[in-house]
Parts: C-alpha cells; sequence; structure tokens
C-alpha cells in the first residue's frame, strides 16, 4: 500500500482547482439487477437465460439473482431506487417482450442507474421467432455497450475446426458459431486435414488451408453463401494465412524453399512477395491493427520468439519483441495496437500470456498446463483459445478484468479458434 | 448583328459571375478576416486567470486599507504643516514597520493553517475515493486519467467529467464508477465558505496507479 501524492495543492497556481492523485484499488465488477423479461414464457426464459449468460461470459458484471431483491419492478414508475441503492446495486434492467405475433418479435428493454437514479438507456430490438437467440444476443450488447462503453460481442462468431476420429479415419470439419458456442454451421467437411482459418476484416469471408486435394490450397470462402475459390496452392505445405487489416492482402507461411517462410498474397493481382529470408522457421504471422507490421514466430534465435517486421520502413530488419523464456509463439496483437497475445511456455506449461510494448514483463493470463491458438474479440476485451484438458480439447475464454469461462463440449476435438470482427 | 450582341452581353455577364467567384474564393469579399484570430485568442483559459487574481489580491487590499486610514484619521487631527513631516515620521515608524511585519505574520499562519486544513481536506477526500476505487485488472501500467468534480457545500458530488482520458476505457470506467460510490463527501459541512469556494467546489482528480 503506497502513500499517496498530492499534487497543485497550492491554490494560487494557475489552475484554480484541486488536483488529488489515487493510486490504489482492487478488482470488482458492475453489479446489476436483472429483472426477466415480461412477456410469453416460453420466449422469455429463454431471453432471460441467454442474456444472463452473455453477460456472465464478459466477466464485468455481478448479477443480482431475482429471489434476492428486495423489489421486483416490473416498469419504470414501480421502481424503488433505494431497494436497490441497499443491495449495492449499480444499474437495474428492465424488459418486455411486445409484438408477439407468428412472425415478429420485438423486444424493449430499459437501463436505469441506481446511483444518478435516472434512466440511462431504452432500446428496442427487432426479431423473428426462431431467432430468439440473436435477439437476445443483441439485447446483452446494448447492455453490456451502456454500462462498460465497450462494444458488446456477444452477437459475433467462432470460426474453428474439429476433428471427429471414426474408425480408423478422422472427419474434419470446419465450424462457425456464435460466440456463446452455440447455434454451430458446417462451412466444409472433409477427411483430409483442414487448417489455420481466419477471418476476413468485414468478417464476410474465411480463409483457410485444405488438403482436400492432396496438395495445400487455401482457399476464400463466402459464410454468407458458401461461393468460395482458391487463393493459391502449392505442392509444398501452407499454413497460417493471416488477412491485412485493409483485406488486400494475405500473409501466409510457405514452405516451398525447404523451410518455413512468411509470404505476402497481393489477392488483387496474386503477386506473392517474400518477406522473410532466414534458415530458420518462420512461420504463424498476423498483422498489427494499422497494417504497418507483421509478427511472427521465428527460431532464428534459437528457440521460437515473436519478432515484429515493419513493412512501412524500406529494407527493415526484424525486430525480436519477446525476451522471456524460451518459448514465445502464436501471436496476435490487442485490437488497440497497445500490446499482444501469445503463447508462452513457463516451466512445462503453455500459457495464454499478454504482454504491453511499454513494459518489460509478460502477464500470463491462464494456468492450464496445454494452452494453444489464441484469437482476441473485436472489442480487444475477451481471448478465446483451445485447452487440451485429459487428452480432449475444447475451447475456452477469457476475459481481460479476469472472468474465464469453457464453451460447450464439442464431439471430437476442437483447435484453433478465430474470433470474427463485429457483424452489426 | 444582334444575335451576335446579345453573345457580346451574355460573355459579359459569363465573365462578371466569372471574376466575382474567383474574387469570392480569393477571400476578396471577406472583411472580417482580421478580427477571426482575435476572437479565437480571447477564448483562451485567460478567465481562469483573472479570476485567480482578483481573488489572490482581495485579502491583501483588506487588511492594508483600513491602517492607511487610521494613519490619516490621526494626521487630519494635527495642523496641516506637520502632515507632511507626520507623514514622513510614519514613514520611517518603527511601530508601523512592526505593524506591517505582524501582518504578515499573521498572514502566514493563516495560509499555513489553511494549507494545513487543505491537506487534511484533500487526504480525506483522497481516502474515500481511494476506498471506493477498485483498479481494473490487466491494463497496462502508465495509464492515468483525470477527473473533475463539482462539489456543492454539502459535500454532494454534483457533476463528474473526465478532462484526460488515459486512452484505456476499463481504466477511466473504474475512475467514474468509484466517484459515483463516493457520491458525497461528509466532511464537508467542517470546511469553511471561503476554502470551500477557493478549493474544494470544483476538484480535479488524478488517477495514477503506480
Amino acid at each position: 500500500m503506497k502513500k499517496i501524492l498530492i499534487i497543485f495543492l497550492v491554490p494560487q497556481l494557475i489552475f484554480a482547482e484541486l488536483v488529488l492523485e489515487i493510486t490504489q484499488g482492487s478488482d470488482d465488477p458492475f453489479v446489476i439487477a436483472l429483472l426477466d423479461f415480461d412477456g410469453q414464457d416460453e420466449i422469455t426464459n429463454q431471453i432471460n437465460t441467454i442474456v444472463n449468460n452473455d453477460l456472465n461470459r464478459t466477466g464485468e458484471f455481478k448479477i443480482i439473482k431475482k429471489d434476492k431483491l428486495l423489489s421486483s419492478p416490473k416498469s419504470e414508475e414501480e421502481i424503488n431506487f433505494n431497494d436497490f441503492k441497499l443491495l449495492n446495486i449499480d444499474y437495474i434492467v428492465i424488459g418486455s417482450l411486445e409484438s408477439e405475433n407468428e412472425f415478429n418479435l420485438s423486444a424493449s428493454y430499459q437501463i436505469f442507474s441506481v446511483l444518478s437514479k435516472k434512466k440511462i438507456r431504452t432500446s428496442k430490438v427487432l426479431g423473428i421467432p426462431n431467432k430468439i437467440k440473436q435477439l437476445a444476443h443483441y439485447i446483452s450488447d446494448g447492455i453490456y455497450e451502456e454500462i462498460t462503453g465497450l462494444q458488446g460481442v456477444a452477437s459475433t462468431k467462432i470460426l474453428y475446426v474439429s476433428e471427429l476420429k471414426e474408425n480408423n479415419e478422422s472427419l474434419y470439419q470446419l465450424i462457425v458459431a456464435d460466440a456463446d458456442g452455440v447455434n454451430e454451421q458446417i462451412l466444409l467437411k472433409s477427411f483430409e486435414p483442414i487448417i489455420s482459418p481466419a477471418w476476413s476484416p468485414d468478417s464476410k469471408e474465411v480463409a483457410y488451408v485444405s488438403f482436400e486435394t492432396g496438395i495445400a490450397k487455401v482457399y476464400i470462402q463466402n459464410i454468407a453463401n458458401g461461393d468460395r475459390r482458391v487463393a493459391i496452392q502449392n505442392s509444398k505445405q501452407i499454413s497460417s494465412p493471416a488477412w491485412s487489416p485493409n483485406g488486400n492482402f494475405l500473409s501466409l507461411t510457405m514452405y516451398q524453399d525447404g523451410n518455413a517462410e512468411i509470404y505476402i498474397l497481393n489477392l488483387k493481382n496474386n503477386n506473392l512477395t517474400r518477406l522473410t529470408n532466414h534458415y530458420s522457421i518462420d512461420t504463424e504471422s498476423s498483422w498489427s491493427p494499422d497494417g504497418s507490421s507483421i509478427m511472427f514466430t521465428s527460431g532464428r534465435s534459437g528457440s521460437p520468439q515473436l519478432y515484429e517486421i515493419n513493412l512501412r520502413k524500406f529494407n527493415s530488419k526484424p525486430q525480436r519483441i519477446t525476451f522471456e523464456g524460451n518459448y514465445n509463439a502464436k501471436g496476435s496483437y490487442l485490437k488497440n495496437g497497445d500490446g499482444i497475445i501469445f503463447v508462452h511456455r513457463s516451466s512445462d506449461d503453455f500459457k495464454i500470456a499478454l504482454k504491453y510494448f511499454n513494459e518489460n514483463f509478460i502477464r500470463p493470463l491462464t494456468e492450464s498446463k496445454l494452452d494453444e491458438s489464441p484469437s482476441i474479440s473485436p472489442n480487444g476485451n475477451v481471448i478465446i483459445y483451445a485447452v487440451t484438458e485429459n487428452g480432449e480439447n475444447l475451447l475456452s475464454g477469457l476475459t481481460l478484468s479476469g472472468a474465464r469461462f469453457r464453451l460447450p463440449a464439442k464431439k471430437g476435438e476442437v483447435r484453433e479458434p478465430a474470433w470474427s470482427g463485429f457483424l452489426r | 448583328m444582334e444575335i451576335k450582341s446579345d453573345y457580346l452581353i451574355a460573355s459579359f455577364f459569363s465573365f462578371l459571375i466569372h471574376a466575382s467567384l474567383i474574387l469570392f474564393l480569393m477571400d476578396f469579399f471577406y472583411s472580417e478576416k482580421q478580427i477571426r484570430p482575435v476572437l479565437s485568442k480571447t477564448v483562451d483559459v485567460n478567465l481562469i486567470f483573472e479570476e485567480e487574481i482578483i481573488k489572490t489580491k482581495e485579502p491583501l487590499a483588506v487588511n492594508e486599507v483600513p491602517i492607511i486610514k487610521n494613519t490619516f484619521n490621526k494626521t487630519i487631527d494635527n495642523k496641516i504643516i506637520e502632515l507632511s513631516q507626520d507623514i514622513e515620521k510614519i514613514g520611517s515608524d518603527e511601530t508601523f514597520i512592526n505593524l506591517n511585519e505582524l501582518i504578515q505574520i499573521d498572514k502566514a499562519v493563516i495560509a499555513s493553517s489553511e494549507e494545513k486544513e487543505i491537506n487534511q481536506i484533500s487526504n480525506m477526500i483522497i481516502n474515500m475515493i481511494e476506498s471506493a476505487w477498485v483498479k481494473p485488472k490487466n491494463i497496462q501500467e502508465g495509464l492515468i486519467c483525470d477527473l473533475r468534480l463539482a462539489v456543492n457545500k454539502n459535500g454532494r458530488i454534483v457533476s463528474v467529467n473526465l478532462i484526460k482520458s488515459s486512452g484505456n476505457i476499463r481504466f477511466d470506467n473504474s475512475a467514474i464508477k468509484a466517484v459515483y460510490r463516493v457520491e458525497s463527501f461528509n466532511f464537508y459541512n467542517k470546511i469553511s465558505s471561503n476554502l470551500y469556494t477557493d478549493n474544494f467546489k470544483k476538484i480535479v482528480i488524478t488517477f495514477n496507479p503506480s
């Protein structure tokens, strides 16, 4: 516990205002009372559950259960703010399902701040009955956004590869699902490996490497209509395509020189440019949010470490950016470019770690044994990764604010999750 | 011939329109141009300076005026000729110098006790906000944000404004949340009204974890 410094105390200074400095704090979430949505039970029950789960998963909220509340108002007039203040609740959410005919649903919700005793948001979400999940995700995102100021990711999607072992064969599937892991849709099925799925910046297309024809081919597939085209193919291995932020380039790892090197493919004219040239492995490239540099994993120092290469500087050399431990790989940039997320080995455990560029240490984020392939949510606050537990692969998530969650278990192994951008 | 003259008139008007357009674009008709920089200058923070200067001068004036009056009252009772001598005397008088010194010592005492009080109250404010502040996890080091609070005489926080963002919304949120949580400073009723208006009506809080 450090003492606090006071600056600008003397009133005769230029600024009349007193400036005080705060240096301590612990961790705790927004406390919200999430009242049940009013309306048809079968639908509202679903909405209540999904919104509750979505908000819990963000790690930013502590939701007070209905039975712990002193009152459960159904409208603005019925709210007695003191009932909520006594329980230290910060926000109240009240909602109802409005037009409930066969084809249309509309849910409206209101958020009240207990501290200012005011309504801070009224929103209406329109949907159709068989898309109740989407409707609920939109509501969650609205609540999240209003209270935290960050855009919500409940209505975004994740992409991953699953491998099902049947008899002596493996069935590979490329699957896209809602951010909570449900509502899966299969984009591709193959008995040959599918690897390295990646979203295009506008989240309308995905790129992946498929060996269905026997050789490595990078496909770009439209999510909405399933159309796909071959971006590049090679008799040698290709892996980890990554889209540039403007969507015009694809960086790839290619093995045509005998060892792995990073190449950049221009999607407009199919020109291929080699980016790295080293006798050790260079792989797993990713683009900085402004597109000015590419980070990749390289073994040039003897152990896998992350390097960054500036694309805007002529003849620039890769700069090493991780120095902690003897294994740092599969890096991706935080959305604001402040730092990176990567896989770090400490003793024999592979953990997801965070490093800010202005800090000279790393922050391990997970405690499990075998974590891999971290992917960052578009709001930069959640990381999804593959984890191996008891020989099984599954998808797990964590938020920077400290919450952890697990996506529903799948049949077979799941790996290489990739988080889409905002879809709204 | 008629067609030609029409043509001439038309081209003349066309010339006029184009010329005026070009002149307009060259700011030919813009006479207020010189006023603008002056306007933008006066919008500066100077207002605050002025207020401050008046405030700091006020106590000096109040202290000095009665003393001068007293000396004059004395001299007026005496003869006019003696007046100038008197003034000279008083000017070099030890008692007057002592008085001046005394006033200054007095002021210093007042100032130091005031400073002490400001310190005390500041510490109380810091402690209250600090105990309400929850620093978010996994934020980078070196984030600093400034909030401006307006507090009324009863200690209730009337408004909170983020005047300098840290660039990290989670960090800014946590600071705002802390202040909202505090809601009011219960010790404000003990603050004298001078001290309140000078120092504690509007305060800036810097959140700077180190």
